[in-house]
C-alpha cells in the first residue's frame, strides 16, 4: 500500500469509529426517546383539586389542582408545561358535566404552569412526581364558581389538560393530552 | 493451503473489512444528520454532510482499493451502500426491535420511506466516489507491488521494442548474415 493511502486508511479506520459511536448512541437515543413517547400515556394524570377558599370571608378562591407524573423511561424528562380550562359543574342545571353545551355555561378559565427549559420539574426514570397548579378565580368568575351542591360541596371539571415535557439532553418535547377529571364525589373548600 | 491462496484470501478479508467500514462510516453520519435531534454531534450542515461524507468514504474506499480491478472497486461500491442502507434501516427499527414500540402503519410507512429515501442518496454517491477513488488511487497512489508490476511491465516492452528494432535492422542489412532476435525472457 502507498504511504499515503496508510494514512488515508487510518483516518479511515478514525472516521469509522467516530461514525459507530454515533450510529449506536443515536439509536439508543431513538429507542429511550420512543419508549417515553409510547409508554408515557396513563402515566400522566390530574388527580385531584383543592378549593383554598373561606367563603364567608368574601375573598377570592384559589383553585389547587394537582398533575401525577411518573416517568416510565429511562432517561429523564422535565415537564415544562400544564394547561387546562377549569370549570365549575352546576349540580341544578339540565347538563351533565361532560356535556359540551353545559361546559360552555360552566366556565371558569384557563389554567396551568409553564417553566422555561432547564427550571421545569424533572421527572428522573421511574420517579413519580405530584406537580400542583394555583388557579386564582376572579370576582367576575365568582358567580358560576360558587355553585356548591345541597351539601355544600363543589363539583370541579378539568377539561383540554395538556401536559408538555423535554427529553433531558434533547431539544426534543412530546406533547400528552390529559382525559378529563370531575371530582364526582364533591369538594369541601379549606381555608 | 498454499501462499498464493493464502494471500489471496487475505485479499479478499480485507476488501470485506473495507467495505464493513465504510458502511458504519456512512451509516453514521448519515443518521446523525438526518436524525439530528438524537444524535450526540451537532453537524452544521446536515445537507453537506449527506452529499459529501457518503462521497468522500466510497473515494476512500476506492482508493484502498486500488489493488483489485475497477469492477472489484464498483462491487465494493455497491456492497457499502447496501450495508449502509441496511445499518440506517435498523436504526429505525431499533424501537420495534427493543420491544419498546409496536409495529403499526404508520411506524412502517415512516421507516420505510426514510429507508428508501436512505437508498437513493446513498447509491449514487458511494458508488461513484468507490469508482473515483479506484481511479485516482491507479494514477497517483499505486502500491509498490503494483509499482513493481507496472515497471516490470514497462521493462518487458522496452525489451521486445529493442529485439524488434534489431530485427528491422537485420532485414534491412541481409549482409550481416541470418538469425532472429532472441525473444526476451517473460516475467509475469
Amino acid at each position: 500500500m502507498h504511504p499515503i493511502a496508510r494514512i488515508l486508511a487510518v483516518a479511515y479506520l478514525a472516521l469509522a469509529v467516530i461514525g459507530g459511536v454515533v450510529l449506536v448512541q443515536t439509536s439508543l437515543n431513538y429507542v429511550h426517546v420512543s419508549d417515553i413517547n409510547v409508554n408515557i400515556e396513563g402515566k400522566v394524570a390530574l388527580t385531584g383539586v383543592e378549593i383554598l377558599w373561606n367563603r364567608s370571608s368574601g375573598g377570592t378562591p384559589l383553585v389547587r389542582v394537582s398533575v401525577n407524573a411518573t416517568n416510565p423511561g429511562r432517561i429523564t424528562i422535565e415537564a415544562t408545561n400544564v394547561d387546562f380550562t377549569l370549570h365549575m359543574d352546576d349540580p341544578d342545571d339540565i347538563y351533565e358535566w361532560y356535556d359540551s353545551d353545559g361546559l360552555q355555561v360552566t366556565e371558569i378559565g384557563p389554567g396551568g404552569i409553564t417553566k422555561r427549559r432547564g427550571q421545569g420539574f424533572a421527572i428522573a426514570p421511574g420517579e413519580s412526581r405530584v406537580i400542583d397548579i394555583l388557579v386564582t378565580v376572579s370576582s367576575d368568575e365568582l358567580a358560576r364558581f360558587d355553585r356548591p351542591d345541597a351539601s355544600g360541596r363543589y363539583h370541579p371539571v378539568i377539561m383540554e389538560a395538556r401536559f408538555v415535557y423535554f427529553f433531558a439532553g434533547f431539544d426534543l418535547f412530546g406533547i400528552l393530552d390529559l382525559p378529563p377529571f370531575y371530582e364526582a364525589a364533591g369538594v369541601v373548600p379549606v381555608g | 493451503m498454499d501462499e498464493a491462496t493464502r494471500t489471496l484470501w487475505r485479499q479478499r478479508a480485507f476488501y470485506v473489512v473495507w467495505i464493513v467500514v465504510g458502511a458504519v462510516i456512512v451509516a453514521g453520519f448519515f443518521v446523525a444528520a438526518f436524525f439530528a435531534d438524537f444524535s450526540l454531534i451537532e453537524l452544521g450542515d446536515p445537507g453537506a454532510v449527506l452529499l459529501l461524507v457518503p462521497l468522500l468514504t466510497g473515494l476512500l474506499l476506492g482508493i484502498l482499493l486500488t489493488d483489485a480491478e475497477i469492477v472489484v472497486a464498483a462491487g465494493a461500491g455497491v456492497a457499502c451502500a447496501t450495508l449502509a442502507a441496511g445499518l440506517v434501516a435498523v436504526f429505525l427499527f431499533s424501537p420495534l426491535l427493543a420491544g419498546v414500540a409496536v409495529g403499526s402503519n404508520i411506524f412502517a410507512a415512516f421507516t420505510i420511506s426514510r429507508v428508501a429515501l436512505s437508498v437513493v442518496v446513498l447509491f449514487p454517491l458511494v458508488l461513484v466516489g468507490c469508482v473515483l477513488g479506484r481511479g485516482i488511487g491507479d494514477l497517483f497512489l499505486p502500491s509498490p507491488r503494483l509499482k513493481l508490476q507496472l515497471d516490470e511491465l514497462r521493462e518487458e516492452t522496452r525489451r521486445w521494442h529493442d529485439a524488434l528494432d534489431r530485427l528491422e535492422r537485420r532485414t534491412t542489412e541481409p549482409e550481416r548474415g541470418s538469425g532472429g532476435p532472441e525473444p526476451p525472457e517473460r516475467k509475469d
